[in-house]
């Protein structure tokens, strides 16, 4: 990792049996940032009731948001959210509180929101909370279907994964709500307590012994810890097709390639450098070839998931033009060749966004989180990999990308 | 140069004026990456202006066209050669400037040079013109399929219905239909002068070499910018309705802003306002969302040019009608009572709190002084600390009480 040019200390330390505590001891940014997370397998029958508990975890102790908003305010605005994060087929529950530090306010912020993140942690889903958050949940899955960018992509992994953890959906499916009761949420929050992977992640301007001190008391019984199972990947066979039409302005496709490049160390380099000449914003084959060359698009990018090593191609364009861009986009990367210049750059492009990832508390914090689901425990040196690549390392990468599903949402002709 | 140091929130700021009439900011902070950003004071409502003699009205849609076409250089393509120095470029075009950027781990001096020259450097030739037209159509496409963006420009339109503040930014496939290279052109040599530009740079830089460097490139002139006719115009009011392919209602509704007075005091009071009014710890929210109407906050946008602005609530309601009448509601009922003062506290300290941690990102910091060109993030971190409750019911006064609605349904229901 590229920590050489930080003075900076991150360390994780065992609270208890999987409760890990990463400290930053960081002291170039204004805030704090606390964060709990805890790590379960991604699965159907749980999917929502994690999605809900995070909705009601959100409203602060006592399920009372207003409550928690002046609590917040008059931390300078501290900023509490509770999400769910997928990665893999794995479903993370995250608790992250962002404050002011103390010497920007000119009062104690840390220890109030110390506190304050405790009795979260502490708190029981009441029957108003689990109200609130089903209606709150509802809205969110319904209202999904309204970005036909993201719906494309969902889609795309939901007939490229069927079996796999990776298509279940973390943010929850609308037919389970209803049958959640107060009973499945703290049953749940309970089991997450006691015996789920646990990461503290503490980032701020303050001594190792403070940081421990908090993180230990966010930490209650813990039980026979469930060992998490490996993430296994499940694709489908060959190449998985799936089209819908919708009254919509504009079409939208996403396909899906993946690599048999691995996630971490010098392929994981590659990847990256891959993904930029291919999809990079600005520069780069995809963006040449379809949009500035046709101007059959607006936008085209593309990401690479790191945890299935999947690229995720997307692109807007006119109704009638889906196959020709789609062709455009599969020849473009069969064809694919790489120009030194070109590589240059995108070596560049993949090491700011690297140093870009360390201007962001949540960024470093984000980064750490992979490595340890990804069980990285060598620290690779990402400058030296990068520097290291050369064009037939990425030739070959390439060359073994392989497509496993296309899906396309197709306007409607008017 | 004036120089501020050593605020405690973390708002340094370098302000320095060239003898071309430019104005520099430097935003010095600890980071990977730096930011360099160029402002044009020229946006998607300056359709009518006065140049070397000469009265012009252009097509909607145009300086956002300029905003594409400016990243076609008789070298190449700068985007590459921004990529090709290590650096990520970007732009963006609202009502009343557009903002060409860059960030960068590298090179960040050679980097600004190819932003200065790019804004320099009009030229609009060959089929570049007729392929970007192709690629702005896609782009009015996919904000023609945003249900929010729809129903907020519904409502401007209800407001200002002659004004092109309403009009949305890219233009329309009519409109783009009209550009050609000479009103590009045009377009350039009266909004692209020195006097017209606001040079911003932000993370690990030197300010010396930054001025040095655009005292040398934009080099001296005598041209003026053109003169925008003002958009002062009396506010209509009045409701829209669209249907789309979509799963719940939106809603906008949008009053008039009267400018007055001091701009970045006044857009802060309005954005203090929006969150007492409207935010997650309001009355409003908090009975919308007891009854199951809103479970989001509205979003709130507070905006204004050339004498012209507008104060958005906008958002996601199962019953639109319930919703816009609780706005209407609330609008009326703070400019009825006066502020609590325990209230307005908590929310001027959350707001300060909110400054604080956006400005400590680089690129958020650069983007925050673009709104403000005539005020250094300094002053307005100072100017936050000063504010006082009858301040903000002041700004009240500003705001109109006629409004622009509209709401955007499903075509299902």
């Amino acid at each position: 990792m590229l920590t050489k040019e930080y003075d900076r200390i991150d360390e994780a330390v065992e609270i208890s049996e999987t409760v890990r505590l990463h400290y930053f001891n960081e002291d170039k940014f204004n805030t704090n940032v606390i964060s709990v997370v805890w790590t379960i397998p991604a699965e159907r029958d749980t999917a929502t009731k994690m999605a809900l508990l995070s909705e009601a975890l959100r409203l602060g102790p006592g399920g009372n948001r207003t409550a928690l908003e002046e609590r917040l305010a008059d931390m300078y605005g501290a900023v509490f959210e509770s999400v769910i994060v997928q990665k893999g087929g794995r479903q993370l529950l995250a608790l992250n509180m962002e404050c002011v530090s103390d010497e920007a306010a000119g009062e104690k912020v840390m220890k109030n929101a110390a506190a304050l993140m405790k009795e979260i942690i502490e708190t029981k889903i009441t029957e108003t909370a689990l109200k609130q958050a089903k209606n709150r949940l509802r809205t969110d899955l319904t209202l999904k279907r309204d970005s036909p960018a993201a719906y494309a992509v969902e889609s795309l992994i939901d007939i490229v994964y069927p079996d796999d953890g990776f298509s279940v959906h973390c943010d929850g499916y609308i037919e389970d709500i209803d049958s959640v009761s107060t009973r499945d949420l703290n049953e749940l929050f309970n089991a997450l307590k006691e015996y789920s992977h646990t990461d503290i992640f503490i980032s701020g301007n303050m001594d190792e012994k403070a940081a421990f001190e908090i993180a230990s008391g966010f930490v209650g019984r813990r039980g026979d810890i469930e060992k998490l199972p490996i993430d296994e990947v499940t694709e489908a066979g060959g190449c998985a097709l799936k089209g819908e039409t919708r009254s919509i302005g504009q079409s939208r496709i996403a396909i899906a390639y993946t690599t048999e490049l691995n996630a971490w160390g010098k392929d994981w380099c590659i990847a990256l450098v891959l993904r930029e000449l291919l999809c990079g914003a600005g520069s780069s084959l995809l963006y040449d070839k379809v949009r500035q060359d046709e101007g059959l698009c607006y936008y085209i990018g593309g990401r690479l998931m790191r945890f299935r090593m999947v690229y995720v191609i997307d692109a807007g364009v006119e109704a009638g033009s889906e196959e020709k861009t789609i062709k455009l986009i599969d020849d473009a990367v069969k064809s694919f060749t790489v120009e030194e210049d070109r590589l240059e750059a995108a070596k560049r492009a993949v090491l700011r966004e690297l140093k870009s990832k360390e201007d962001r508390r949540l960024g470093i914090i984000n980064e750490r989180m992979n490595e340890m689901l990804l069980g990285i425990t060598i620290d690779h040196d990402a400058k030296k990999n990068i520097k290291s690549i050369k064009a037939e390392d990425v030739a070959e990468a390439a060359k073994n990308l392989c497509r496993k599903g296309v899906f396309t949402l197709s306007a409607a002709e008017k | 140069m004036e120089v501020r140091i050593n605020c405690p929130s973390g708002c340094e700021t370098i302000h320095h004026r060239l003898k071309n009439g430019a104005q520099v900011y430097i935003l010095p902070k600890e980071r990977n990456i730096s930011v360099g950003a160029v402002v044009i004071g020229f946006g998607a409502a300056d359709t009518e202006f006065k140049y070397d003699g000469r009265y012009y009205r252009i097509p909607y849609g145009t300086a956002h066209f300029l905003e594409h076409q400016m990243f076609e250089m008789p070298t190449g393509s700068a985007a590459a050669q921004f990529t090709s120095l290590g650096a990520e470029s970007n732009a963006f075009t609202d009502a009343g400037k557009k903002v060409y950027y860059f960030k960068t781990a590298e090179n960040f001096t050679e980097c600004f040079r190819l932003l200065l020259d790019m804004v320099k450097t009009p030229y609009f030739e060959g089929g570049s013109v007729e392929n970007e037209r192709n690629i702005i159509k896609s782009e009015i496409d996919m904000y023609d399929d945003d249900p929010n963006w729809k129903a907020f420009f519904g409502a401007a339109r209800q407001l200002y219905p002659e004004s092109p503040i309403s009009c949305e930014i890219a233009g329309n496939a009519e409109s783009i239909a009209k550009i050609r290279p000479d009103v590009l052109y045009t377009c350039h040599e009266a909004f692209y002068t020195p006097e017209n530009m606001t040079i911003i740079c932000g993370g690990d830089v030197n300010a010396d070499d930054i001025i040095s460097e655009a005292e040398r490139i934009l080099g001296r002139t005598d041209k003026r910018k053109a003169e925008v006719k003002c958009l002062k115009t009396e506010p209509a009011g009045g409701e829209a309705e669209y249907n789309m392919d979509i799963t719940l209602p939106r809603f906008c509704a949008v009053y008039p802003v009267e400018p007055k007075g001091g701009k970045a005091e006044r857009i802060f009071l309005l954005r203090l306002l929006a969150d007492y009014a409207f935010g997650e710890g309001s009355e409003f929210y908090k009975k919308l969302s007891e009854s199951d109407i809103m479970n989001e906050p509205p979003k709130v946008e507070v905006y204004e040019h050339k004498g012209i602005g507008y104060f958005a609530v906008s958002g996601t309601a199962c019953d639109t009608k319930k919703a816009l009448d609780a706005v209407e509601k609330t609008m009326g009922s703070i400019r009825k009572n006066s502020i609590d003062e325990r209230d307005f506290e908590r929310e001027l300290k959350k707001l300060t709190g909110r400054f604080i941690r956006f400005v400590d990102d680089c690129e958020a910091a650069v983007m925050a002084q673009a709104e403000f060109r005539n005020c250094s993030l300094a002053q307005i971190a100072e100017m936050m600390r000063k504010v006082t409750p009858r301040q903000l019911e002041s700004v009240l006064d500003t705001i109109g009480e006629k409004c622009g609605v509209c709401v955007v349904r499903s075509n299902k229901n």
